[in-house]
């Protein structure tokens, strides 16, 4: 039949295929995989003590509750990334900390001091604002020689600011009015006037929001590397993945105000421990089906719990396709199926667990294409096209075709539901970033 | 950042003193008017009720406001069309000087008009030497002059307003309108005059509220043609103190439920669209019809800048040296040296400086504050003090003046009352009390469209409370503030209503002293407090027409 389908996918099977058997692989659960899969959702760092710590932080503003128990901690140098969709309690946690807004519970720990009862000016933190919050009455200079003032500094007062502006490569731009600079100098001035007073911690609110996407990226590097150079413990609160995963060490999401998961962007690419989390790191599309099958082996320290998830009939035949948890799981438990696009392929015929469907849309976006298929059951998945995936010739709107697990690829995670508990609440990230 | 402990107790501070400056002295004006705790009696309000004359007034002023400001938005409206939607030549210069009126205060706008049109007024000579008349051909009296006096100074607020929403509008609605069919008028009524509704409401009660309270053109023209403010001025000249405590209550009554009617009409609906590109002006080139707009136009400018004119001319002239003839015979600068020469002459002019600066300065900072901890409290108490502070705006400076006389007059300090009247306090404090809507609103735009993340920075780099408002906000605000100060220094320098009420010799104002010398027939005396008035509010004018610009 069709040559080009090639073999069998690995994460997918048809209900007649014998299961793997496995008797013995009991003991390859180490309590270190478990420990490593418990450190993931803390965050903790157990190598450097923590610099900056929120303990059990709790905000509400009238009856919403915004924050709800956030417990984070940083080493010091260390860059975290907050990130989350709008009204997650990002922003919330960043003027706690900055200290905006007081906190109903909870401490905010600064090389073991509490400072969340000092008013922002005596608690040593620098600010880069969304819109920078430049003063447009005064210049550039005097923007950045603010903070030193403040303090009562006038000796190496000039010296400070220039070597800021240096940092910044604005070593010209002193004497300019903030409003004769463009948006991306701007952007530097207000990390230059952020910096100046030597604070202990660095807060980002959306430091690169206000840039137009060209300009973003090279500002991005710009940021890291002065961040980097000065070595100070930073915050940066992002709703952009992509600004996350490049600038923070670590990477915390937050969703309706809880800490879903923390964690370097390849832990919580590979392992994330909540549908929340597989579906709002990167593209992703969901399946539900029922677990036809637990696998008791693990192959990895931190491969979860691997099971076969049965998705539908296909003619008479039950398809299955393999997938992780970190959760243990049951047979028969109703669970949901997250899965990358980067990790289907497309297929011609049923061979082997294919779902089929339809092709609806096709997203060009340039170096990549992205098939969106709409399965028998009106699920849509998108699916990663490339030579192999597509076979000799790209897929056609509307052709009928299959949809199966790409060999190798990430597997799909595994999240049981809930009785009663729709997650359809849950995000599309189909127009992804 | 969420207020602390201590900014609330300054809010509740602030909100006391307010209520204290503002709605106490009101409160204790109602009491007494029934008689006081202890002798309640609705005697004086029942006396008010069985009196003609006070109806009569009440319904004078009722009528003439709402004839005010049909005749101000008949002549402001077309104005503003013309100025904002066709071009000719001058039709710059021509649109500022339009505006002229709005920088003159009510007392010189009525003497200048008395100047000018009044029995011996210049056009009236003029028209009687040139028919040959025995008598002035018309009497500048009654209604009818109060009514040309009120048109003449407040067109300007609907000129000012259409001419702003004009500007505004959306000039693709207009061409969506004609795509769709409608034709000029159609266009007019269906989609451009809907859209200046609140404008035009705004502009309406603005009118309205200034008419009710007018007292200037009432006084100097229609003596015995009272309404309710000179009404109210008449009784407590008569010693009839409580009666002049109800007719005070019943006008303030009568101006909230005008406010409140007035609101009632002005939908919250926002017309105006945010990317709107204002309709092209539409250039007038039949050369005829320029010509007829520029020669319209000019004398328009001309018969707005007569009144001016006129009291500059009336300065110059010597005391008793112009009888019959039609131009002056003699013109010199004899009254200005005479009023520099005699210290009594000068006095109310130094008088109304110092006291509108001290109020102005007041008013500012008071409003600065009361703004800024309305705008951080936000809640109820925030709108309180934003109510607090718009409250005297809606009642006429007649009322103010009664109230502050009434509360001010008995010493218990315990009840927050002294005796003031009398001393130079009372008057500077009156004149805050009627600036501070205008200071208080323009600090609360000025604060508004600041970004609370300025402050934020500031405090988020080291900077303290007051180090943060003295380099961060206050440099923000200053144009939006002085905008407030030229204006409230322009109000208190002129003021008239609340000056007769509460005056002592000693600390008689530029309006007492002008008022004082037509009734000695010392007109060029008054024209030349006039005229420096005028300058010096012009002089405001230009500083507030700055900080708008600015702004």
């Amino acid at each position: 039949m069709d040559e080009h389908l090639g073999p069998l996918g690995a994460g997918a099977r048809i209900k007649e295929v014998s299961t793997p058997a496995g008797t013995d692989t009991e003991e390859t659960v180490s309590e270190e995989d478990l420990a490593t899969t418990a450190g993931t959702v803390a965050g903790k760092d157990a190598s450097r003590p923590p610099y900056l710590e929120l303990r059990h932080l709790d905000k509400s503003f009238g009856d919403v509750q915004v924050l709800r128990d956030l417990s984070l901690e940083l080493a010091e140098g260390e860059i975290l990334a907050l990130v989350g969709l709008s009204g997650s309690g990002k922003t919330t946690a960043l003027r706690l900390l900055a200290g905006f807004e007081r906190p109903d519970h909870g401490e905010i720990l600064v090389d073991g001091d509490d400072v969340a009862s000092l008013e922002p000016a005596r608690r040593g933190f620098g600010m880069v604002f969304q819109h920078y919050a430049l003063f447009p009455h005064m210049t550039v200079f005097d923007n950045v020689a603010f903070g030193l003032q403040a303090q009562g500094k006038t000796s190496g007062l000039a010296e400070r600011v220039a070597a800021m502006l240096e940092l910044v490569d604005l070593e010209d731009y002193g004497a300019r009015k903030v409003s004769e600079i463009s948006g991306g100098q701007q952007q530097r001035v207000a990390l230059a006037r952020a910096l100046a007073p030597e604070p202990r911690v660095l807060l980002l609110d959306e430091p690169l929001s206000n840039l137009d996407p060209a300009l973003r990226e090279r500002t991005r590097r710009e940021l890291k590397a002065a961040v980097r150079k000065v070595g100070i413990t930073t915050v940066l609160v992002t709703h952009e993945q992509e600004e996350a995963f490049h600038v923070g060490d670590r990477v915390a999401v937050l969703n309706g105000g809880r800490l879903e998961q923390m964690g370097t962007a390849t832990e919580l690419y590979r392992a994330p421990v909540s549908r929340f989390v597989a579906s709002f790191i990167g593209r992703s599309g969901a399946l539900r089906g029922f677990i036809d099958e637990v696998s008791t082996e693990r192959r990895r320290a931190d491969a979860g719990h691997e099971a076969w998830v049965a998705l539908g009939q296909v003619e008479d035949i039950s398809v299955c396709w393999s997938g992780v948890s970190s959760q243990p799981l049951t047979e028969g438990e109703r669970v949901e199926l997250i899965v990358k696009p980067e990790s289907l392929r497309l297929a011609t015929s049923e061979t082997g667990g294919a779902l089929p469907g339809r092709v609806v849309e096709l997203r060009f976006t340039g170096p990549l294409t992205y098939c969106v298929v709409r399965l028998m059951g009106g699920e849509e998945l998108e699916v990663l096209v490339d030579d192999e995936s597509a076979g000799k010739r790209p897929p056609k709107v509307h052709e009928e075709i299959y949809v199966a697990p790409r060999e190798g690829g990430l597997k799909p995670r595994i999240f049981q539901l809930e009785d009663g508990v729709s997650p359809e609440d849950s995000i599309s990230r189909g127009d992804g970033e | 950042m969420k207020p602390s402990s201590r900014s609330r107790r300054l809010a509740w501070g602030i909100a006391l003193g307010l209520v204290w400056l503002v709605t106490y002295p009101l409160l204790l004006t109602l009491l007494e008017a029934l008689g006081g705790v202890g002798a309640w009696t609705l005697e004086h309000f029942a006396e008010f009720a069985r009196r003609g004359d006070e109806w009569r007034a009440l319904w004078r002023s009722l009528w003439i406001s709402t004839a005010s400001v049909v005749l101000a938005g008949l002549v402001g409206v077309p104005l503003a069309f013309v100025f904002e939607r066709t071009d000719f030549p001058g039709r710059r210069v021509l649109g500022a000087l339009v505006a002229l009126p709005v920088a003159l205060p009510p007392l010189v706008g009525v003497i200048a008009f008395l100047f000018l049109y009044g029995e011996s007024g210049f056009v009236s000579r003029l028209v009687q030497g040139t028919l040959g008349l025995d008598q002035p051909p018309w009497r500048l009296h009654g209604p009818g002059a109060i009514l040309l006096v009120h048109t003449y100074s407040m067109y300007v607020y609907f000129y000012l307003f259409a001419r702003a929403a004009l500007a505004r509008l959306d000039g693709s609605m207009l061409e969506a309108a004609a795509v769709l069919g409608a034709g000029r008028w159609r266009t007019l009524w269906r989609v451009t005059l809907p859209q200046l509704r609140p404008a035009l409401l705004g502009a309406a009660l603005l009118t309205f509220m200034t008419s009710l309270g007018s007292f200037s053109a009432p006084y100097i023209f229609a003596g015995g043609y009272r309404v309710m403010t000179t009404q109210i001025v008449a009784s407590r000249v008569n010693g009839q103190y409580a009666l002049a405590q109800v007719e005070a209550i019943v006008l303030a009554l009568v101006a909230l439920v005008a406010l409140w009617l007035i609101r009632r009409l002005q939908t919250d609906e926002t017309v105006t669209s945010a990317h709107g590109v204002a309709p092209s002006r539409k250039p007038i080139v039949d050369p005829w019809a320029r010509w007829g707009f520029a020669v319209v136009g000019w004398s328009l400018a001309g018969f707005m800048l007569m009144p001016h004119a006129t009291l500059l001319l009336i300065s110059l002239v010597p005391h008793s040296t112009w009888t019959v003839e039609l131009w002056p015979p003699v013109l010199n600068f004899n009254n200005y040296r005479e009023l520099f020469a005699e210290p009594e002459r000068l006095r109310p002019l130094l008088n109304s400086l110092w006291m509108a600066t001290a109020a102005t300065a007041g008013a500012v900072a008071l409003g600065l504050v009361a703004a800024r901890q309305s705008l951080r409290q936000g809640g109820r108490l925030g709108a309180a003090l934003e109510g607090l502070v718009a409250l005297p705006w809606a009642i006429p400076g007649t009322v103010f003046a009664i109230a502050l006389g009434t509360a001010f007059s008995v010493h218990a300090p315990h009840l927050g009352r002294f005796v003031w009247i009398g001393t130079p306090i009372i008057l500077p404090l009156a004149y805050l009390v009627r600036c501070l809507p205008v200071t208080g609103r323009a600090a609360l735009a000025g604060l508004r469209q600041l970004d609370p993340a300025l402050e934020e920075a500031a405090h988020s780099l080291g900077a303290g409370p007051l180090r943060a408002f003295r380099r961060v906000t206050l440099p923000l605000v200053r144009p939006a503030l002085v905008a407030g100060l030229g204006l409230a220094f322009i109000t208190a320098l002129g003021d008239f209503v609340t000056s007769i009420v509460l005056y002592t010799y000693e600390t008689r104002p530029i309006s007492i002293e002008i008022q004082s010398a037509l009734r000695v027939q010392e007109f060029g005396i008054a024209a030349v407090y006039g005229v420096l008035l005028m300058m010096l509010s012009a002089a405001a004018f230009l500083v507030w027409g700055r900080g708008e610009a600015g702004h």
